[in-house]
């Protein structure tokens, strides 16, 4: 994609927003100027190229291939510099050694962790499977307490330095951010109720198996806690936080927290308790405590590595065709039973539905032959 | 002068930390008092008519609603994470501190 003898190095991982700021800053000199306008025009070439397969994929029901040859990391950092201005300062570039700075560090190397979990588990080249670059902003505003994913880049606070440190500072939170992309670039799943709750969920889940690798762990050894390293030590510290501190737990939703300044943990984990509100985009920070415990009882009920068989069953109904934009925690719930078959895991993902409150009656015979045979 | 700021949003959700903030000016300090209505003058928040950002694609951001109330004049506003104008942050981060 990227030729050397007309382009530099850094023309070739910027994203086209920022290209088009160098092309129209004042500031710029002409040669850099030329450098970004020509990075540009070859970024739309391929962009074009990659719609038209993507249309294509559409209509034959397979996934794009990737324009790229190899599957590479392209990781780009920039310091918001304690701003809430965008892009800010470019301060590390794939390859480049370690910076004196622990979030730019942290920012760069949980990205990488998050890209070689699923390209090493599901052979998906970055957030869009072609080998999106990859752009985390870090000091984002001043005692900025969160982390979120804006549709192109990840940003990272520094936390406001007593209830939260850095919001680099956990792998499944950054994981947790640009697993969004991912959901995004497939299922598009819509960003409230129940399918905004499946969105969240699936952030934690890949957040927690991209740890979980990162650890070794099996699925009865890893903690299943979001964000244990984000809390405080004066939190931690406090008799009153409880046990297992985090910002969630899959493996048992509504204990992550219970704190004066914070509240407590709001998270059901069955259907019974399932919480009715217009907060929060309907509650999808709050009821993906469902399927987060669903998934997590899939994973304990098979046993060994939670991404080798339940991380695969749901990252392909994620991938399923038949999973729509509004679906809700049944229909995604049927869909994981059917992925599971391939696997032989459908009795312990039935079962772990079923524990959150989710019956599946039997599957109907023609469900499975509406899909080719293909379950 | 009344002003409420709301939050919403955020990687994780903290009941406790989504209580609105309100701040009252008739009970601040005079030189506090002064000072937050100098940062709504400058804001222009009582005049701007904007909503949050149609912002479908982003996850996660914290969403920010201000209303003011200045002796019956009235106005509400909207901004997420990114699209915050300068003077408008600035008296978020002080609606936070003077809480």
């Amino acid at each position: 994609m990227c030729t050397s003898s007309h382009r530099h190095s850094i023309f070739c991982i910027l994203p086209p927003y920022i290209l088009r700021n160098i092309a129209d800053s004042p500031e710029s000199s002409p040669n850099l100027r030329s450098m970004a306008i020509n990075a540009l025009n070859i970024d739309a070439t391929f962009r074009n190229l990659r719609q038209s397969r993507l249309a294509n994929s559409k209509l034959d029901g397979k996934h794009p291939y990737s324009p790229s040859t190899s599957q590479q990391k392209q990781r780009t950092i920039f310091s918001a510099n304690y701003t809430q201005t965008f892009p800010g300062t470019l301060v590390r570039t794939e390859g480049s050694p370690d910076s004196n700075d622990p979030a730019v560090n942290e920012a760069y190397n949980y990205l990488g962790d998050t890209y070689d979990f699923f390209s090493e588990v599901f052979n998906r080249n970055s957030i869009d499977d072609a080998g999106l670059p990859l752009v985390g902003i870090v000091h984002f505003d001043t005692d900025y307490s969160n982390a979120f994913w804006d549709g192109q880049r990840m940003v990272f606070g520094d936390g406001d330095g007593q209830i939260f440190n850095r919001f680099t500072s956990s792998l499944d939170v950054v994981a947790h951010e640009l697993s969004h992309g991912v959901t995004e670039d497939e299922a598009q799943l819509i960003y409230a109720y129940q399918a905004g709750a499946l969105n969240e969920s699936m952030s934690d889940v890949f957040g927690s198996l991209v740890k979980q690798m990162k650890n070794n762990q099996t699925a009865n050894d890893a903690d299943w806690l979001i964000g244990a390293e984000l809390l405080s030590n004066a939190v931690k510290n406090d008799t009153r936080s409880g046990p297992n501190l985090a910002i969630r737990s899959m493996k048992d939703p509504g204990s992550a927290f219970n704190h004066p300044v914070l509240g407590k943990d709001p998270q059901p984990k069955h259907m019974n308790d399932y919480v009715d509100t217009f907060e929060d985009n309907g509650g999808v920070h709050i009821n993906s405590g469902i399927p987060n415990h669903a998934f997590y009882l899939a994973a304990t009920n098979i046993g060994g590595y939670a991404w080798e068989k339940a991380g695969r069953v749901w990252y392909e109904t994620l991938l399923d065709p038949r999973l729509k934009p509004n679906a809700k925690f049944k229909r995604f719930a049927q869909l994981t039973i059917l992925n599971a078959r391939r696997y032989n895991v459908e009795d312990e993902v039935i079962d772990a539905w079923d524990k959150v409150g989710i019956t599946i009656p039997n599957l109907k015979p023609n469900l499975v032959a509406a899909n080719g045979g293909r379950v | 002068m009344k002003i409420i700021l709301e939050t919403e949003g955020g990687v994780g959700y903290f009941p406790h930390l989504n209580q609105p903030i309100e701040v009252d000016t008739e009970i601040l300090s005079p030189e506090d008092s002064i000072y937050l209505k100098n940062l709504v003058d400058t804001s222009n928040i009582l005049s701007i008519h904007t909503s949050a950002e149609d912002d479908r694609k982003s996850r996660d951001k914290k969403k920010y609603k201000i209303r003011v109330d200045d002796s019956g004049i009235k106005n509400t506003v909207t901004f997420t994470d990114g699209n915050i104008p300068p003077d408008v942050l600035t008296l978020i981060h002080y609606l936070r501190k003077v809480k």
